[in-house]
């Protein structure tokens, strides 16, 4: 199972409100504008910035 | 950050000791009467419950929130209390903070928050996450609230006493955070651009021998006791219908609207 698709739709960036989108084959999720991606374990998003890498 | 350690480890306290568990199927029992009360007549599309604490430590109003929505949400900033959360399928799972929501704007028609954004340092953190609520509560969207009452002595006393103490005798389950009375979390839902549509109280009946009792009781749980114990600590609620319920009700409970 992986992140909900309703779930998906209304996830954003917690810092900049930016719409997120999967990455890593579903084991991450991408901010498009500070690109900060937030970790995904056993289908649940972890939208902690402490717990996100920032790849350019 | 210092909140996900803290609740990290109430989860796994809670976990292996499972402790207040009649208790905990008293305080569902008395929310979700506040909600049979409050929620719009029409069912919601998006719910967003702001922590998940009721779910993991009993059955919670998850249950309830998914007969009258099509998706509920439950937010923690515990990732080890959202993994504790078996009981509701239907429950998608997010652990993030309440002060920095991560949805996009006017995402949900409903948010219900159960002495969430009691937990902060600071006034000013239940400030943000009201700010947060807001935006993300789509225009005509409710928020319920309930939150620790400053204006009843006893909480208010609770919350000034050194913790240390009280966490160690079992009269608070965890930490306690900054909170306000029924005037002050008027002007902060304003503030946040949210207009209040009810504010009154919840859970009168006197909590530490409550509690207690509950503690006593567990060995002998069984429908027929939670009946007669829940109806006797029920009666109190006819409190919250007097001039004084501020200063008898435990928690201030308020629907808000955001209008546009």
């Amino acid at each position: 199972m992986a992140i909900h698709p309703e779930l998906l739709e209304i996830l954003a960036c917690p810092v900049c409100k930016t719409p997120v989108t999967l990455v890593k084959d579903g084991a991450g999720l991408r901010c498009a504008q500070c690109h900060r991606v937030y970790p995904v374990r056993d289908d649940i998003p972890i939208m902690l910035p402490e717990e996100a890498s920032v790849e350019a | 950050m210092k909140e996900t350690r803290q609740w990290n480890e109430v989860a796994r306290y809670w976990r292996d000791a499972r402790p207040q568990r009649l208790w905990r199927a008293y305080s569902d029992l008395v929310h979700t009467r506040l909600l049979e009360r409050w929620l719009p007549a029409q069912p919601a599309s998006r719910v967003l419950k702001t922590d998940v604490f009721d779910e993991f430590a009993a059955t919670g109003l998850a249950p309830f929130l998914a007969s009258r929505a099509r998706t509920v949400v439950g937010l923690d900033v515990s990732e080890e209390m959202l993994r504790g959360v078996t009981g509701t399928s239907s429950l998608r799972r997010v652990a993030a903070d309440a002060r920095g929501l991560p949805f996009r704007d006017a995402s949900f028609d409903l948010v219900v928050s159960n002495s969430t954004l009691d937990h902060f340092d600071s006034l000013a953190g239940l400030e943000q996450a009201l700010t947060e609520i807001a935006r993300v509560l789509r225009p005509g969207g409710e928020l319920l609230l309930t939150l620790d009452n400053l204006a009843n002595p006893v909480v208010a006393l609770r919350n000034v006493l050194p913790a240390r103490p009280l966490l160690a005798t079992g009269v608070i389950p965890y930490r306690m955070g900054a909170s306000c009375g029924p005037g002050r979390l008027r002007r902060l839902v304003d503030a946040a651009g949210l207009t209040t549509v009810e504010l009154g109280t919840l859970l009168h009946c006197p909590r530490l021998p409550a509690v207690a009792a509950a503690r006593l009781l567990a060995p002998h749980d069984g429908p027929r006791l939670r009946r007669w114990f829940f109806r006797g600590l029920e009666a109190w609620e006819a409190l919250g219908h007097w001039p004084t319920r501020f200063l008898t009700g435990y928690f201030l409970a308020l629907r808000a609207r955001r209008e546009r």
